[in-house]
């Protein structure tokens, strides 16, 4: 199992937004960099349900059936990348078809998501941005790590519960 | 005299400018002051969503058009090939359309042809009569609203 993300205490201007861009099916969606963890090739964690690292265990789900339950991402495919996630509460791992790129997105390049889409997306996205002359949409980090059966909420950390760890981010990622 | 200029006047109010497109070989029909424009289908990337037939965005340069699905609402195949975008008014902003490649028409009716259904449908609003055929009229405003 390789690490592929490295991992820094110095933090990032307030103001820029890391972001990972990964593509899901025929969808690009992108990873908050704060809540970025680790990179590992699917293909090493096809047969775990969970993935143990630094002592810290992620639940493996899959990105593309989260999102539409009638979707999959390949497992087998040599680009498939498996993203360790969590909000500083809740930890996750999903599996992608492949990592496009990690760039900066300044706050004023974010598009939000038109008031037309009135569902549940409303929680899974926190906006678009362009990227390379298309649209990429943000996932909400709180909803991609929080369990299904827990309502999203961040009072157990104002009710005095320490993060599980400390929100070190993303400074790159090295080619696979 | 004066009851020929009020019948002249009470005529020319009677009109209804309607914009007729198609969908997968059907007509349907909608007034001239909800529709912002006619293009090309533009570039779109699809959006997991739990509204109905709102599933995708288009974008014009840095605008982003969320895209209704009428086709998929009238169970429809958009068979012709480039499609064509009808911008619509919606009531929450912009929406992009998918219709056939067949430029819309500009028509004007007569509001006596056109029948106003009960209004339990916000979307489909009437009927109106075209080549003898009766054509759906279609409130753009308020795609995606459920029958009441």
């Amino acid at each position: 199992m390789s690490l592929l993300v490295r991992k820094s205490s110095s933090v990032a201007p307030s103001n820029v937004n890391q972001q990972l861009i990964v593509e899901c099916g025929p969808m690009r969606m992108s990873i908050p960099g704060k809540g970025i963890r680790g990179l590992l090739k699917t293909i090493e964690t096809t047969f775990q349900d969970t993935i143990t690292l630094l002592g810290e265990t992620y639940e493996k789900s899959d990105l593309a059936n989260r999102l539409d339950p009638t979707k999959t991402v390949s497992s087998l495919s040599s680009q498939g990348r498996t993203i360790l996630c969590s909000n500083g509460v809740w930890r996750k791992a999903y599996e992608v078809d492949r990592i496009i790129s990690l760039v900066k997105i300044e706050p004023s390049d974010i598009v939000p998501l038109p008031p037309h889409f009135r569902g549940a997306e409303r929680e899974w996205f926190a906006g678009l941005f362009f990227f390379e002359e298309a649209l990429v949409l943000i996932i909400n980090l709180d909803w991609l790590v929080t369990p299904t059966d827990v309502v999203p909420w961040r009072s157990e950390v104002a009710a005095g519960h320490a993060p599980l760890e400390s929100e070190g981010g993303l400074t790159s990622v090295f080619p696979v | 005299m004066l009851q020929s200029q009020a019948s002249r006047k009470k005529t020319v109010f009677s009109k209804q400018w309607i914009t007729v497109f198609s969908i997968g070989g059907r007509r349907f029909a909608a007034g001239m002051e909800e529709v912002s424009g006619i293009a090309q289908w533009p570039s779109v990337v699809p959006v997991p969503s739990q509204t109905p037939f709102v599933n995708a965005v288009a974008w014009r340069g840095k605008e982003v058009l969320p895209i209704f699905d009428l086709a998929g609402q009238f169970h429809l195949t958009i068979e012709s090939d480039p499609p064509l975008c009808l911008l619509a008014k919606h009531e929450d902003g912009l929406m992009a359309v998918r219709i056939d490649s067949d430029m819309p028409i500009l028509q004007s009716v007569d509001r006596a042809s056109i029948r106003h259904s009960d209004g339990a449908d916000p979307v489909v609003v009437g009927t109106c009569t075209i080549d003898d055929q009766p054509i759906d009229l279609l409130c753009l405003t308020k795609l995606g609203k459920p029958p009441a």
